[in-house]
């Protein structure tokens, strides 16, 4: 299924946009992988719950290197890889979020696999291409 | 965990081979294709062969195994000919896997060796080499070779998926801003409006105004213009209605000039009610009688010229304070009535078309 900005995002856009408040949108995004099922709008950065094990890590997703215009963006394809002994706990999807230096990391886009969910062991790759548009 | 068989990719080392080519040696060695590498008729031999990088990386801890297929020549007699199987990566011995002795003519037999991945250098097994070394094979006319047909590598791996996603999120925005426009009292500007109504119009003034107004009212009949309150500013009206009207104003005080020209096309009637302080410039032409009364004090100079095209009723109350000009055009019949006192000077000019 399509992704979709919960209502956490909804928020952070509008206090970003309408009242430019930075606190919850510090510099660069994070993409990381969730194992809650089924997730929709009231999903929340605190609620997500994420794979464990070696070699899992959010990945930083730099302002400055999204590309595209008009009223689309994407991200160049970024890569997973299990680590020993692969991860507990199976992907459902992938999200991005902020990150708040002195604020609160908000749940900005969150996506749901839909050939999905994957156990990841060691060596499998999950790689995602960021798409978002604004209509 | 996944296992597959890899063929070598190349020959490496052929030693004391008249040919080993990799086609000789590139099928599984329990379907053999007949093809064999050749003995030179010198030494031991030695034939070394890589293999192409397995799918997942060589599990640690699994059974790797190398197969061969092995014969020694043909000749009459039959010295005993040896063979040790070899771990080979980078070209460097890590491990000699099995020995043995081989008596196996054409068709040959399958030889084998098995080892563990964690003894690998590269994990991903791109190094492995396989490697078959004769030992022995006797000596000078009786000297036997041993000849390869066939490796193969069974490999165990760790399985990798490889899952990919392109995004799709969309971030859907709506606007729905409530609307609501009312615009009522003060005006602190210009006013300029235009009213050319096709019937009976009422005007109704009210309110504060500061700036200056001006107003056309031109409707096709009836005209009701009623004027309250304070003004500061000057105003110019210019009422032309079709047939009846009907200016009054009422209610309070002009502090600035007014300056009222009104051609009615029919019957007029003008009153004009309390105090003025400003300058009053009038001119009344209406098309048909006309009756113009003036009732309290006015402070200011008045100056009305008066032409209607029938009769007239000309009354003036109470007090004048400023100089009042009167200039009476009058076609027909018409009526003065002069009452109270005047202080400044009063001209009257006069111009009867009958009898005053």
């Amino acid at each position: 299924m399509a992704g979709f900005v919960p209502n956490e995002g909804e928020a952070a856009i509008a206090n970003l946009v309408c009242k430019r408040v930075l606190t919850d949108r510090d510099a660069d995004l994070e993409l990381g992988l969730f194992t809650n099922v089924a997730p929709d709008e009231t999903m929340t950065h605190a609620a997500l719950t994420e794979p464990t094990g070696t070699g899992y890590a959010r990945i930083t997703l730099t302002d400055a290197s999204w590309t595209g215009a008009a009223d689309a963006r994407a991200y160049a394809q970024q890569t997973f890889t299990g680590g020993a002994g692969g991860w507990t706990g199976s992907v459902q999807g992938y999200f991005i979020n902020t990150k708040a230096a002195g604020g609160t990391k908000r749940l900005l886009f969150i996506e749901i696999d839909a050939a999905g969910p994957y156990t990841i062991n060691e060596n499998d790759t999950y790689k995602i291409t960021p798409n978002v548009t604004v209509a | 965990m996944a296992t597959e068989t890899l063929a070598p990719d190349a020959v490496l080392v052929g030693t004391n081979y008249t040919t080993l080519n990799i086609g000789d040696v590139d099928e599984d060695p329990a379907a053999s294709d007949g093809s064999w590498g050749a003995w030179d008729g010198n030494g031991n031999t030695i034939a070394s062969v890589s293999f192409p990088t397995p799918t997942g990386a060589p599990t640690a801890g699994a059974t790797q195994t190398f197969r061969v297929l092995v014969r020694k020549t043909p000749l009459v007699t039959n010295p005993a000919t040896t063979w040790s199987l070899q771990l080979y990566e980078g070209g460097s011995l890590v491990a000699t896997l099995a020995t043995g002795t081989t008596a196996a003519l054409d068709p040959g037999e399958v030889i084998s060796g098995t080892w563990d991945a964690a003894s690998l250098s590269t994990a991903d097994g791109s190094a492995v080499e396989c490697r078959l070394v004769q030992t022995a094979g006797g000596t000078g006319g009786t000297r036997r070779g041993i000849e390869v047909g066939a490796f193969a590598w069974d490999v165990v791996y760790s399985a990798t998926n490889n899952y990919t996603i392109t995004g799709a999120v969309t971030a859907a925005l709506a606007v729905a801003a409530a609307l609501a426009f009312n615009s009522h009292p003060q005006i602190a500007g210009a006013v300029t409006t235009t009213l050319t109504p096709a019937a009976t119009v009422t005007y109704n003034r009210h309110a504060a105004v500061d700036g200056a107004v001006g107003v056309s009212l031109t409707p096709a009949a009836t005209l009701i213009y009623n004027r309250h309150a304070a003004l500061t500013g000057s105003v110019a009206v210019a009422l032309t209605p079709a047939a009846t009207m009907q200016y009054a104003v009422g209610g309070a005080e002009i502090a600035g000039a007014v300056t009222v020209e009104l051609n009615p096309a029919g019957t007029m009637a003008w009153n004009q009610h309390p105090a003025t302080t400003g300058t009053l410039e009038a001119v009344l032409t209406p098309a048909a009688s006309l009756q113009y009364q003036r009732h309290p004090a006015l402070s200011g100079a008045v100056n009305a010229t008066l032409t209607p095209a029938a009769t007239m009723v000309y009354n003036r109350h109470t007090a004048i304070n400023g100089g009042l000009s009167l200039d009476f055009n009058v076609a027909a019949a018409m009526t003065y009535t002069g009452a109270n006192s005047t202080m400044p000077p009063i001209r009257f000019h006069l111009h009867l078309g009958l009898s005053l």
